[in-house]
């Protein structure tokens, strides 16, 4: 199934969003960290995992899910929450630490949650997987509609609980779809150099589920794949691994040069979201000035965001020892 | 503070084991929360390896009481969604030895979620889990591990030494909204393979529904020259202890913590203040456990209620080995406690 | 009248011996039919013994004590 013009736009604008986002967020990450680089410093301290050449697999995937569903995601989790539909302004706070974050400053970049469109993201690898299955399980037994997708990289499928989970997804016939998100490398190690397999979705035939690959980085074509998936789920029919293969046009993290990459690999990566954006201009599915007024109202959302990012208080320091228990 | 258990009513009194009393608790909750289910290895036909949901998958079927496979990792995680999603799960580990495999999705995830998601996500998750050693089953599972869960921030643990106890903490943890571990020493269980059951573990138990609070130890035995401070089967052979320090004339006061976490500071230095000499008992390795933390209670508040310094009784700081003349040389047992009690007397007026 | 209280042969297996684990009620209890009223252990498995009958409990084998196959651990007298 094809997408529609509105979901191709909506794919763009998600995708855009995220880039926006990711755009500002590391202007605003470097602040305070040059001459010297110190990961503490500056307004927006920490780890920083950016998702710059990953969006289609937000977009393309969640442009297929409502209120009822769930999402998890890992410790590179901007586009999925952009997609996701998390409230931008207080995901930004929470980015900056200040109270008016989504967890009020405790949670941070990897530790991103929104209970108003059930998403979670988690720093630990594959550590979202059972709860995104659990997720699913509910919905199962409650007799509620929904389908839980988590996302995961191409390292994570070589962790424990990726086979544990899709075993149990395959055994109870779980609702949930695992995305993969292939962009070749756990960290500085390629994937030929981590895995025994070309494709972690041949290994979906391990549990009992689907699983589909989808190469290209192309939001039309992760589309029909998710679609796909995401009807076999909501049709009772189970659960599917979707292995997107992507690029990561950055480091792991900001501060990582990249330089374990070659560089003939790196000059030849491609930024989805101009690509897409021409795509859609030479099928006429939309106009320049139709893309500059939605680009325009785009930013100024991330303005905003980061305008009230930068501005909110905060926590109380002492506010560190409330609330640790329901 | 620490609460007298109150006086059993008259009439049918039923004697429970903890597995018993564990289980009524369960049931009970079970059938007023549909949201309530059980999930784990064996828990289904075989009632739990040591009896924690016997009955359960004949009442609540297999959509309620669900084993799984061997994917500790796989099914916490799960639960935890399940949990964050507005079930009740409740996780059987049979023996605390395998938190090990699956001690990221506790630890990490299911423990700090709430505080992480700033309250947003609830994990009403409850923890069944056996632990401690002293019939021979060897360094993997053996241990008691209070220290390692009890050390890392939103858990609450608790180790019951009764059936009572067992039924009403139970109960609590059912209904609490976090992340709750029920412990209960192999020992204690009251099945026959594990050794008979002692007899102070079998206790009346009332049929109603009752819970007991965190963070509330209990006085087995009042005294007035020593406070030995034990929890689970410790408990226990401080009170076969006390029972030879008084034929000795030394009396002994002997508190349950019932509860690590949260841990009962007051009622732990109330005792203490009013007896001035310590004695504690823990299965657990000795080195920044339980032990360590009692004593610190006592050093923070007020050291100069001590006559003489506080003695640790615990699993020296190695594997449990699996020879029997080893193994018992290493148990906090009935002997190593009185020395300790009669060490903190030398000297005494 | 007097109700005899035995391990019911399915629980028996192909075991010979049993023993007693703990009585659930005293001796002189008034018991309810149905009612778990004891443990037993057959092997490795801890099994329940319920009340076949409605009234007063008597103890006859008591918890620790090796029990037979057929044998009588307790008896109900209804009024």
């Amino acid at each position: 199934m094809k997408p529609t013009r509105d979901q191709r736009l909506w794919m763009y604008e998600a995708m855009y969003r995220s880039r926006r986002l990711d755009d500002a967020v590391l202007a605003a990450y470097m602040e305070g960290k040059t001459p010297v680089f110190h990961m503490g410093k500056g307004p927006l301290p920490g780890e920083m995992h950016q998702s710059f050449g990953q969006e289609p697999c937000a977009a393309g995937v969640c442009v297929h899910l409502g209120k009822d569903d769930a999402v998890g995601a890992g410790h590179r989790p901007h586009h999925v929450a952009v997609a996701r539909g998390v409230d931008l302004k207080k995901m930004v706070a929470e980015l900056f630490g200040k109270k008016t974050g989504l967890s009020g400053g405790r949670g941070g970049h990897m530790h991103l949650y929104s209970a108003e469109v059930n998403f979670f993201s988690s720093g630990i690898i594959a550590e979202g997987m059972g709860p995104g299955a659990g997720m699913a399980l509910a919905r199962k037994m409650q007799g509620k509609p929904g389908i839980a997708v988590a996302y995961i990289g191409d390292g994570a499928a070589n962790q424990g609980a990726f086979h544990e989970v899709l075993n149990m997804v395959g055994l109870w016939k779980l609702p949930f779809i695992c995305v993969i998100e292939d962009n070749k490398y756990g960290v500085s190690v390629h994937k030929k150099d981590s895995t025994a397999i070309d494709r972690n979705s041949d290994r979906a035939a391990a549990y009992g589920i689907a699983g589909e690959f989808v190469s290209g980085n192309d939001p039309d074509l992760i589309f029909e794949a998710a679609g796909r998936a995401v009807q076999r789920a909501r049709s009772g029919q189970g659960g599917s691994i979707l292995e997107l293969e992507t690029e990561r046009l950055h480091g792991h993290f900001i501060g990582d040069s990249g330089g374990y990459r070659p560089d003939a690999e790196r000059k030849a990566m491609k930024d989805p979201i101009p690509a897409y954006r021409d795509r859609l201009l030479a099928e006429k599915v939309s106009s320049v000035a139709e893309m500059t007024s939605l680009e325009a109202k785009v930013q100024g959302q991330v303005d905003e965001a980061m305008r009230f990012g930068r501005e909110s208080e905060y926590p109380d320091a002492t506010d560190a020892l409330k609330r640790l228990y329901a | 503070m620490a609460q007298p258990v109150p006086a059993a009513a008259a009439g049918s009194e039923r004697t429970l084991t903890m597995a018993r009393a564990g289980r009524e608790a369960v049931f009970s909750e079970m059938r007023k929360n549909p949201d309530m289910f059980v999930i784990g290895e064996d828990v289904a036909k075989l009632g739990g390896v040591f009896g924690t949901t016997v009955g359960m998958a004949e009442e609540f079927g297999a959509s309620r009481i669900i084993d799984t496979p061997i994917s500790e990792t796989g099914f916490i995680g799960i639960a935890t969604g399940a949990a964050m999603a507005g079930m009740r799960p409740i996780v059987e580990i049979a023996f605390v030895d395998f938190i090990g495999v699956c001690f990221n999705q506790i630890y990490n995830f299911a423990a700090k979620t709430h505080y992480m998601s700033g309250g947003q996500f609830k994990v009403p998750l409850t923890f069944m889990i056996g632990y401690g050693g002293g019939y021979n089953d060897a360094a993997q599972h053996s241990q008691t591990l209070f220290a390692t869960l009890g050390h890392v921030p939103g858990i609450k643990i608790v180790t019951p030494a009764d059936a009572y106890d067992a039924k009403g903490l139970m109960a609590s943890c059912l209904q609490d909204d976090n992340v709750t571990v029920w412990m209960v020493h192999k020992r204690l269980w009251g099945l026959g393979w594990l050794g008979f059951p002692l007899p102070k573990a079998l206790a009346t138990v009332p049929e109603h529904d009752y819970t007991i609070p965190f963070g509330q130890s209990r006085i087995w035995r009042e005294g007035g020259d020593v406070t030995i401070v034990g929890l689970g089967l410790t408990v226990h052979n401080a009170l076969q202890a006390a029972e030879q320090l008084a034929s000795e004339g030394i009396s002994a006061e002997v508190l349950d913590l019932r509860s690590v976490v949260p841990l009962d500071r007051e009622g732990i230095f109330k005792s203490v203040a009013k007896t001035g000499r310590l004695v504690v008992a823990d299965e657990d390795y000795m080195s920044f456990g339980v032990t360590s933390e009692v004593l610190a209670v006592v050093a923070e508040r007020d050291p100069t209620v001590l006559k003489a310094p506080a003695v640790r009784v615990a699993y020296p700081d190695v594997p449990v080995p699996f020879s029997r003349p080893m193994e018992d040389f290493c148990l906090p047992n009935v002997e190593r406690i009185v020395a300790a009690v009669k060490s903190t007397m030398k000297g005494k007026q | 009248m007097s109700v005899d209280i035995v391990v019911p042969q399915e629980m028996w297996g192909d075991s010979t011996e049993g023993v007693v684990v703990t009585w659930i009620y005293q001796n002189g209890a008034s018991v309810a039919k149905g009612q778990p009223v004891a443990e037993i252990m057959v092997e490795k498995a801890q099994l329940e013994l319920v009340a076949p009958a409605s009234g007063k409990l008597t103890i006859l084998a008591v918890p620790e004590t090796v029990i037979g196959r057929d044998q009588v651990v307790g008896r109900i007298e209804s009024a």
